[in-house]
C-alpha cells in the first residue's frame, strides 16, 4: 500500500467534506475495519520486525493525522457550515409569546419597590360601605366628593369605591403599628372621556409608626418615583390639599420627554404630577382606632394608569380597556 | 381661577419675574400656569390683519381672505366661521411648522392659499378650536405673535385652587399669598363712600326666614344710578379674568366678587314689591324666571330671595328676571349675604347652574366678608355709575364666626415634619399668613386664626402652613427609621404572579375588562346569580357587576375578528367577581379561533400546566351538564369549564369553530399552592412503546386507563393518551386513541422481551374488556 496515496486522497476527500455526516463516512472510509490503513496494521505481522517497525510507525502516524484533522475538521463545521452563505437579514422565527397587560406591569413593578421598602401588600373590597368610602377618611356627608355624578352607588350606604384609601382603614382596624402596606386594586369614578374612565386602579400605601415624618414621606416617594421613572428624574413636592391627609402633597417628575424645559405633554411647566399623598390626618387615625397621640403616619395613592400612559406615552386612557389585541401585544 | 397680572398689583407689588412668580405660587400650594408662557414656541407665526373676506366658489364653508402681514397682503383660504375683516389673526406663514404639519403653498378646491390662519388649539395655547385666535386690536400687523401676546394684553396666570382654600378664590386673597411668599407689603381695596342723609332702612328691610341656610344679609342701596357701560380698564380686567362685561352696575357685583371673594347681587330696588327681602325656602311648586331666561321649578329645599309677592332670586346661584337691573334702572339693592354651602351647591346642582357665585358659596365664606364687600361695591358703584349710597347698612344675622385658637407644641416641628425650625421662624411664617400669636413660651404658643381662613383648626393645619411658606423642597429626604413589621407575604399575589408567567409563556393575551356589564352578560352561566345592580349606571350595558367573566371576556372576541384570522387564540383575566354576599377573586381564560378541536383540550391542557407549576395535586374534572364540567382538588371545587356550543358562538359573534372557557377561584389556587419536590431521575435507560386503538365514541380516556391500570407490571412508569383521532379512514362512530406507554426500572436496563409481554397483555385486554382494536390490524 502507498502511504503517500492514501493520504493524498484522504486530504482530497476531507476538503470537499460539508457536514457532521461526511465526516463520519471519511472516519469509517480510512479509519475503519475495512479500510487499507486498518487491514494493513492486521497484516504487520506478516513482516520481518525491521519492517514491521518502520511500517507500523508510519502507519500509527498516518492513523493519528488523520485523526485529528477529522477532529479539527468538526470543530470548524459546527461554527457554521463552510461554504453556505447566511442571509442575516432573514427574519428570525416568530415565537409565540403571550402579553402581560401594561397596568399588571406597571403594579409588578410598584410591588418590587414597595417590597424593598418593608412594605406589605394588602387588598380590600371594592363594593364598599359609605364608612370606609368616605367617612371614616375624613369626607363628610356634604363633602363635594360625593355628589352622585362622581361616585357609583349601589344603595345610599354601598358604593363602589372610589379609591383604594377604604384598605387603610380596614387594614389599621385589624393590625397595630408598625404598619407598612400598599393596597391595590380597581377603583371607580362615574366619568368617562380620553382621559377618564368609570373604572381605573390605584395603590395606595400607608406607613404608621411612633416616628414617621413628612421627611420619611418625602425619601419614601423619592424612591418610589424615581424606580419607576429612573435616577435621572427629578421629583418635586407641591403642597395640596386632601380630606384625609394633613398636610398634603402632590408629587411631580421632571418630563422625560423636554428634560424639564417645558413642552406640549408637560403643558410648558417642566413637570408631571404623578401622586398624591400627605401625613394621615388626626381623625383618619382615631377613626381606625389608632391613637392619634401616639401615632403618625404617611400615606399616599397612585393612579396606575396615569403612571402606564406616562411611560408608554399613549394619551387615550380608554385603550387599556378596549382590550385590543394589537394593543397589548405591544407590552 | 384666573389672575391677571396687572390687577393683582393693585394689592401687592410683584418685584419678581412671572416665571418666578407662578413657581412661587406653585410651591406654597397655588397651583398654577402661566396663560400665555407658550409664548416662545411660535416662530414664523406673525400678526395679520383681514382686509377681505369673500366666499370661496367651489364650497360653502370655506372663504378667502386677503390678509394683511405687515409686507404683503396674502391670499389665504380659511373654514372657520368666526373671521371678520378688522380682525388681528394670527397667521403662520409658508414654511412653518404647525404641530407635525409645515405649512405649504396649496390649492384649496381650485384656489390658492398662501399660508393659514391659526386657532389657539392648533397654537397649543388652548383646547379651542371653534374659531380663529382673535388677537387684541391694539397688536401691531407682521409682528410677531409672541411679542403681540406679551404685550398690550395682560399676563394671566390660571391657577387652580384646592376646595379648602375658599379664601384664594379672589384678587385680593391671591394677593394675600404673594405677600407671604414675596415679603412686600398688601394693599387692601379702597372704600371710601360719602353716604347721603337717608337711610338704608327706611328703603329696605330685611327678614331671614331660615337662619341655618341664611346666617348673615347686608342690605346697601344706591340711588340715582346712570346705566351705562363700565370704564374700560374694569371691562379688561373681568374680560381677563373671563367674566363678560355687562353693565356697570352688575359689572360692579362682579368685579367685587372677583376681588373679594364674596358674590353680590343687585335688585332694581323699584321692582321689589313692598320694599321687603325675604329670605326663605321656596314654596312647593314655586316657579321663577331666572336672569337666563328660563322658568326653573324649585323645591322646598331651596333658598330663594322673595319680596312680599313672590320669589327675586334663587339664593347664591342666579336672580330673578322680575327684579333684573336694566337701562331704566334709579335705584338698586345690593345684596351681600352669608348662604349655607351645601345648600347652594345642591341647589346649584340640580338647577344645573353652577356660576362663579355658587362656586364661592359653596367652599364657605367668612361672615366678615358681607359688609366688607357692600361697602367696597357701594363705593364703587358711586365711582362708575354716579350713584349716591344711603347710609348705613341694613344688616340681619351673626356679624362673626367664632374665634379659633390653637395651639402648636414646638417639638412637633422635628417629630412631624422632620425638620429642625426654630420657634421664632415658626411664628414669624404663622404671623405673615395673619395668623396672631397669642401667647407663647420654650414649649408651645397659642394662635389666633383670622377670619379668613376657615380651613384652620387643629395643631396639624399650622404644621402645614409652616411647612408650605417654609417650602417642602427645603425639608429634607429621608428613610423611616422606624420598627419594621412583619414581612406579610401575599399569597394572592405571589399566586397570581406565577399564573400570569405560566399563562404568558403559553402564549396567552391578559385582558382588563370593565367590572360591570350588561344584565344579559353579567352571568352567562351563571343562573339564579344574585346580581349586584348599580343605581346610578353610566348606561344600561354598565348597569351590572359581574357574577363571571366570561361575559366581558367574549365581548372583546368579535373586536378583535382581524387579529391573526383563523389561529388560536387565548385570553385571560384576573379579576373580581360580585353578588350580594361576596366578592371574590376569580381566573379566567378563554380560548378560540382556531380549527374544530379548539376547545376543551387546549383548555384543559392549560389548567393541567398551570396546576403542574402552581404544585396543585389530585385535580379531577367532573362532568356537570352536557358541554360543562367542574374542577376539583380533591375533594374542593375550584373552579369550572364551558365548552361553548354552536348556538352561543353564534350568539357572541366569535367566528371560531370551537371556543372554550374556564373560571378558577383565584383564593383556592393560593390556598393549594403547593411545592413541587425532587423526583430521582431514572440510571437506566427506559423505553417508549405507542399503541394506537381504534374503539367506540362512548368508550372513556378514564375506563381505557381503568382497563391498563388493573394489569399489574413493575417496569409500567407511565401510561399517557398522547392522542385522539375522530373521522377520515374510521369506521363510524369509532375514534382512535394513541397511548404512550414508558417502561422504566431503577434496577436494570429492560429486556425487549418483559415489555413486549406486558403490550401484548394489554392488547388483549383492551380488546376483550372494551373491545379496542390495534390500529391497523383489521377486525
Amino acid at each position: 500500500m502507498d502511504i503517500q496515496s492514501i493520504k493524498k486522497q484522504f486530504e482530497e476527500d476531507l476538503s470537499k467534506a460539508v457536514s457532521k455526516d461526511d465526516l463520519v463516512g471519511l472516519k469509517v472510509k480510512y479509519l475503519g475495519k475495512k479500510s487499507e490503513i486498518y487491514s494493513a496494521l492486521r497484516s504487520l505481522g506478516d513482516l520481518n520486525p525491521d519492517e514491521r517497525r518502520a511500517q507500523g510507525a508510519e502507519l500509527n502516524r498516518l492513523r493519528t493525522e488523520i485523526e485529528s484533522a477529522i477532529k479539527d475538521r468538526g470543530g470548524e463545521l459546527s461554527s457554521g457550515e463552510k461554504g453556505v452563505k447566511v442571509d442575516f437579514t432573514e427574519p428570525g422565527k416568530k415565537f409565540e409569546l403571550g402579553h402581560k397587560h401594561p397596568i399588571t406591569q406597571i403594579y409588578e413593578e410598584l410591588f418590587e419597590i414597595g417590597k424593598s421598602l418593608g412594605f406589605s401588600i394588602a387588598e380590600g373590597p371594592e363594593i364598599e360601605a359609605d364608612w370606609y368610602s368616605f367617612e371614616a377618611l375624613n369626607i363628610p356627608k356634604d363633602h363635594p366628593a360625593r355628589d352622585f355624578a362622581d361616585t357609583f352607588y349601589i344603595s345610599e350606604e354601598v358604593n363602589l369605591r372610589p379609591h383604594t384609601s377604604n384598605t387603610q382603614i380596614r387594614y389599621m382596624e385589624r393590625h397595630k403599628p408598625p404598619i407598612r402596606i400598599i393596597a391595590y386594586g380597581r377603583t371607580y369614578r362615574k366619568d368617562s372621556d380620553v382621559t377618564h374612565t368609570p373604572m381605573f386602579h390605584q395603590l395606595e400605601g400607608l406607613l404608621v409608626d411612633d416616628r414617621v415624618t413628612f421627611s420619611d414621606l418625602k425619601g419614601v416617594l423619592t424612591t418610589f418615583a424615581q424606580g419607576i421613572f429612573g435616577k435621572d428624574r427629578k421629583v418635586r413636592f407641591r403642597p395640596h390639599h386632601f380630606p384625609f391627609t394633613e398636610p398634603s402633597v402632590e408629587i411631580d417628575v421632571s418630563c422625560g420627554l423636554c428634560g424639564g424645559k417645558g413642552c406640549r405633554s408637560c403643558k410648558y411647566s417642566g413637570w408631571l404630577e404623578i401622586l398624591g399623598a400627605g401625613m394621615v390626618h388626626p381623625n383618619v387615625l382615631k377613626n381606625s382606632g389608632i391613637d392619634s397621640k401616639k401615632y403618625q403616619g404617611f400615606a399616599f395613592g397612585i393612579g396606575i394608569e396615569r403612571i402606564a400612559m406616562l411611560k408608554y406615552e399613549t394619551d387615550d386612557l380608554r385603550l387599556f380597556f378596549d382590550n385590543d389585541l394589537r394593543f397589548l401585544e405591544q407590552f | 381661577m384666573r389672575i391677571p397680572l396687572n390687577w393683582l398689583k393693585e394689592y401687592v407689588d410683584v418685584k419678581i419675574s412671572v416665571k418666578e412668580l407662578s413657581d412661587k405660587l406653585t410651591m406654597a400650594g397655588t397651583e398654577n400656569e402661566i396663560l400665555q408662557a407658550k409664548a416662545g414656541d411660535f416662530e414664523g407665526i406673525v400678526v395679520g390683519e383681514i382686509l377681505e373676506i369673500t366666499k370661496h366658489p367651489n364650497a360653502d364653508k370655506l372663504q378667502i381672505t386677503n390678509t394683511f402681514v405687515g409686507k404683503e397682503t396674502l391670499q389665504i383660504v380659511c373654514g372657520a366661521p368666526n373671521i371678520e375683516v378688522g380682525q388681528k389673526v394670527p397667521v403662520a406663514l409658508i414654511g412653518t411648522q404647525i404641530g407635525e404639519f409645515e405649512i405649504k403653498e396649496a390649492e384649496l378646491r381650485g384656489v390658492k392659499s398662501h399660508g393659514m390662519l391659526c386657532s389657539e388649539a392648533e397654537l397649543g395655547i388652548s383646547d379651542d378650536h371653534s374659531g380663529i385666535m382673535v388677537l387684541d386690536p391694539r397688536s401691531n400687523v407682521g409682528d410677531s405673535l409672541s411679542n403681540a401676546l406679551s404685550m398690550g394684553s395682560d399676563k394671566i396666570l390660571e391657577a387652580e385652587l384646592t376646595s379648602n382654600r375658599g379664601d384664594c378664590l379672589s384678587m385680593f386673597g391671591i394677593a394675600r399669598e404673594v405677600s407671604v411668599i414675596t415679603g412686600q407689603s398688601l394693599k387692601p381695596p379702597a372704600i371710601n363712600i360719602k353716604e347721603t342723609g337717608e337711610k338704608t332702612s327706611d328703603v329696605v328691610a330685611v327678614e331671614i326666614g331660615d337662619k341655618d341656610l341664611c346666617r348673615r344679609y347686608v342690605a346697601r342701596v344706591i340711588k340715582n344710578v346712570k346705566i351705562g357701560p363700565s370704564p374700560k380698564w374694569m371691562q379688561d380686567r373681568l374680560s381677563s379674568s373671563g367674566v363678560r362685561p355687562i353693565n356697570n352696575v352688575v359689572d360692579v357685583t362682579n368685579y367685587v366678587m372677583l376681588e373679594m371673594g364674596q358674590p353680590l347681587h343687585a335688585f332694581d330696588a323699584d321692582k321689589i314689591s313692598g320694599r321687603k327681602i325675604i329670605v326663605r325656602k321656596a314654596n312647593k311648586g314655586e316657579k321663577i324666571k331666572t336672569l337666563d331666561g328660563v322658568v326653573r321649578e324649585l323645591n322646598t329645599s331651596d333658598l330663594v330671595i322673595a319680596d312680599t309677592r313672590e320669589a327675586v332670586a334663587v339664593a347664591g346661584v342666579m336672580g330673578g328676571a322680575n327684579s333684573e337691573v336694566t337701562a331704566e334702572t334709579k335705584t338698586i339693592v345690593l345684596e351681600s349675604a352669608n348662604f349655607n354651602p351645601i345648600s347652594v351647591r345642591k341647589t346649584a346642582f340640580r338647577l344645573a347652574l353652577r356660576s362663579e357665585s355658587s362656586a364661592r358659596f359653596e367652599k364657605g365664606l367668612p361672615l366678615e366678608l358681607a359688609n366688607q364687600a357692600a361697602d367696597r361695591a357701594a363705593f364703587l358703584l358711586t365711582e362708575v355709575a354716579d350713584g349716591e349710597v344711603l347710609s348705613g347698612r341694613v344688616d340681619i344675622g351673626e356679624k362673626n364666626d367664632e374665634e379659633i385658637k390653637v395651639t402648636l407644641r414646638f417639638d412637633r416641628i422635628k417629630s412631624f415634619l422632620g425638620e429642625d425650625i426654630s420657634p421664632d421662624k415658626v411664628a414669624s411664617i404663622l404671623e405673615s399668613l395673619g395668623i396672631k400669636t397669642l401667647s407663647k413660651n420654650k414649649e408651645k404658643a397659642e394662635f389666633l386664626v383670622p377670619y379668613w381662613r376657615l380651613d384652620i383648626s387643629i395643631e396639624e393645619d399650622l404644621l402645614e402652613e409652616v411647612a408650605r411658606i417654609y417650602g417642602y423642597e427645603n425639608i429634607p429626604s429621608t428613610l423611616p427609621e422606624g420598627k419594621l413589621p412583619l414581612f406579610e407575604k401575599n399569597e394572592k399575589v405571589e399566586t397570581s404572579k406565577k399564573i400570569r408567567e405560566v399563562l404568558t409563556a403559553l402564549g396567552f393575551f391578559e385582558i382588563y375588562s370593565y367590572s360591570f356589564t350588561s344584565k344579559e352578560k353579567a352571568a352567562l352561566y351563571r343562573e339564579g346569580a344574585d346580581l349586584v345592580r348599580i343605581a346610578n349606571p353610566l348606561s344600561q350595558d354598565q348597569e351590572y357587576m359581574r357574577a363571571d367573566l366570561l361575559g366581558s371576556m367574549i365581548d372583546i372576541v368579535p373586536k378583535n375578528q382581524d387579529y391573526r384570522t383563523g389561529k388560536m387564540q387565548g385570553l385571560y383575566e384576573i379579576a373580581s367577581v360580585y353578588s350580594k354576599k361576596s366578592e371574590k377573586t376569580k381566573l379566567s381564560g378563554l380560548i378560540y379561533g382556531g380549527g374544530k378541536d379548539t376547545g376543551f383540550r387546549y383548555i384543559k391542557g392549560t389548567t393541567d400546566i398551570l396546576f403542574n407549576k402552581l404544585g396543585i395535586k389530585n385535580v379531577i374534572y367532573k362532568e356537570d351538564k352536557s358541554t360543562n364540567a367542574k374542577i376539583f382538588a380533591g375533594q374542593k371545587e375550584i373552579g369550572y369549564f364551558v365548552i361553548l356550543d354552536n348556538a352561543d358562538i353564534k350568539r357572541f359573534k366569535v367566528k371560531s369553530k370551537g371556543a372554550c372557557f374556564f373560571e378558577l377561584d383565584l383564593d383556592m389556587l393560593s390556598e393549594l399552592t403547593g411545592q413541587n419536590k425532587f423526583q430521582s431521575i431514572p440510571r437506566f435507560p427506559g423505553s417508549e412503546r405507542d399503541l394506537t386503538f381504534v374503539i367506540k365514541e362512548k368508550v372513556t380516556v378514564e375506563e381505557i386507563y381503568e382497563i391498563i391500570g388493573g394489569i399489574k407490571s413493575d417496569i409500567r412508569a407511565k401510561a399517557e393518551v398522547i392522542d385522539i383521532y375522530r373521522g377520515k379512514g374510521l369506521p363510524e362512530g369509532r375514534k382512535s386513541v394513541s397511548i404512550r406507554f414508558v417502561y422504566q426500572s431503577s434496577q436494570r436496563t429492560l429486556t425487549d422481551e418483559e415489555v413486549d409481554d406486558d403490550q401484548t397483555t394489554i392488547i388483549k385486554e383492551v380488546k376483550g374488556t372494551l373491545g379496542g382494536i390495534l390500529r391497523g390490524e383489521g377486525n
